[in-house]
């Protein structure tokens, strides 16, 4: 990146386009785009070896701020809401991609 | 009021030296990069862009963000935090204090500010802009990262430091204050290590580059590197740049028992108040401002070797500070000036950290650094003992006086001691 490009955005994650339609996605696709929010997140994060099963705070360095910014990211990328109580269902790969599955089905473009 | 005693009267713990340096400027990540610029001449002035203000100049910095900090902190974190960062794990190294060792609890945060939260708040808006302004796509960091207290809390936040930390907003003078708030909380006993000075994020907020085009008083010039031109007629004003300056300032007692490297005392400041004004500088209070410093170091002006303007380039600025360097060092014969924001633009916070710094080796290499892109003088600004375009060699330099003054009429001046 040209040094005097580097003004925009240091705190934001890249500006994506929201992708609007979520009801087609499969749980390969939804896990994937989970992955894309992540190494936003965690940069520093090696995700290759993300075992999908235990809970992501087991095996990254996440803090309630970091699952906001799932949160935030799901909401802006794919205009899901995700209400509070509902944040436990993003522990692991598996309950996130379990949870958004019906969720993504209920989102319109 | 109880009068400030003058530095000779001070015992050695009441004394406070600079025993570590970290900076980055937009000609220079280091000290030593820093010093061959302003000897050599090296502009960090660039041209630049930046959302609905478009095509400007700027000094932009080039330090490795993630020397220090972790990509994830500094994602969370603001420009200014990280600079801070870098600055003062940078002056921690080079003090080469025992940081293991180090009881945190004593350990104080002191860094100026000209502005903060102006970054992320455009920015904030800018993204929301795409979403309707639905404030429900506002980000949760946007709190953290724009309380006042935001880039020293970060500082403290990696370095695991747990004595007090603060921002000091006062406006361009903040690097002078930073410092002067480290010295005072040390000969209070506040903290037994001082980690004080500015910082600049300012390049990044489009606001600081519309304000002074509005105002009249933001540089053009074709040539980036002739766009920062104090004293010179050609002067049309400021080029903002970012930068930070963090020093490691102990007691001296302190610092000779671990045997410390120990750049200068810092025997002099003062800090007033024009009461004027919003904008426009008032000399008269800016002299008072460096005779009050002179006092308190117990010196005669005329014992000052160089003095280290903070004149920005603006027409009414550069020579009101004349009026009032004129007032306070007359005929001194030996005495210098000269400035560092032709070199790197005005880098706000930091500025009054980082051109002091820049003026620090002389004590050692006896060159005084010149004010560069003075083409044709303005008389105006014909101060005795301006170094013009080319540095100037000396047979000795004891004393350096760093002058910072800022809007709202906020003035500062530091003096600083071979040692």
């Amino acid at each position: 990146m040209a040094k005097n490009q580097i003004c925009f955005s240091f705190n934001q994650l890249t500006k994506i386009e929201t992708k609007g339609d979520f009801a087609d996605m499969a749980p390969e696709e939804i896990r994937q785009a989970i992955v894309d929010i992540l190494s936003d997140i965690a940069p520093d994060e090696d995700l290759s070896h993300l075992d999908d099963s235990v809970n992501f705070r087991d095996q990254m360095e996440l803090d309630s701020m970091d699952f906001l910014d799932i949160v935030m990211e799901l909401r802006k990328r794919y205009r899901v809401q995700v209400p509070e109580e509902d944040y436990p269902q993003l522990a692991s790969m598996d309950t996130t991609v379990s949870y958004l599955e019906p969720k993504m089905a209920n989102v319109t473009a | 009021m109880i009068s400030l005693s003058t530095h000779s009267e001070l015992p050695d713990s009441q004394r406070v030296v600079i025993t570590g340096i970290g900076l980055t400027a937009p000609n220079g990540n280091s000290l030593t990069e820093l010093r061959a610029a302003l000897l050599n001449g090296k502009s960090g002035v660039q041209p630049y862009e930046i959302r609905y203000f478009g095509k400007t100049l700027a000094g932009i910095c080039d330090f490795e963000t993630t020397r220090h900090q972790s990509k994830k902190d500094a994602r969370r974190g603001t420009r200014a935090g990280g600079i801070g960062v870098f600055c003062a794990n940078e002056a921690l190294q080079d003090s080469g204090i025992d940081w293991v060792n180090t009881a945190k609890e004593n350990v104080g945060v002191y860094i100026g500010v000209t502005e903060h939260g102006n970054v992320e708040t455009e920015s904030e808006i800018y993204q929301i802009k795409d979403y309707d302004y639905d404030t429900s796509f506002w980000s949760h960091h946007h709190n953290p990262r724009t309380v006042a207290n935001n880039p020293a809390g970060e500082i403290a936040l990696n370095m695991g430091i747990t004595g007090p930390h603060y921002t000091i907003g006062a406006a361009c003078a903040a690097g002078n204050a930073g410092m002067i708030q480290g010295l005072q909380m040390l000969r209070l006993g506040e903290c037994d290590l001082a980690f004080a000075g500015g910082v600049s994020e300012s390049i990044h907020t489009f606001g600081i580059f519309a304000g002074f085009a509005s105002q009249g008083a933001l540089a053009t010039h074709d040539d980036p590197t002739k766009a920062s031109r104090p004293f010179d007629k050609n002067r049309n004003g400021i080029v903002v740049a970012e930068g930070g300056c963090v020093y490691t300032l102990e007691r001296l007692t302190d610092a000779r028992a671990r045997g410390a490297k120990i750049y200068g005392e810092i025997v002099g400041y003062a800090i007033n108040t024009d009461a004027t004004d919003f904008v426009l500088p008032n000399p008269e209070r800016q002299a008072q401002c460096m005779r009050k410093a002179l006092r308190i170091a117990g010196i005669a002006a005329e014992q000052i070797d160089i003095v280290s303007s903070h004149a920005t380039g603006t027409h009414n600025g550069d020579i009101l500070e004349c009026v009032a360097i004129r007032d306070v060092f007359g005929d001194s014969d030996k005495t210098y000036v000269n400035n560092a924001k032709s070199f790197i633009g005005h880098s706000m916070g930091a500025a009054g950290a980082l051109e002091l710094a820049g003026n620090l080796l002389a004590f050692d290499d006896r060159q005084v650094h010149a004010t560069i892109n003075v083409d044709d003088l303005d008389e105006e600004c014909a101060l005795k003992g301006l170094v013009q375009n080319q540095p100037r060699e000396v047979d000795r330099v004891d004393y350096i006086l760093n002058n910072s003054f800022g809007m709202l009429g906020i003035n500062s001046a530091v003096i600083i001691k071979r040692f």
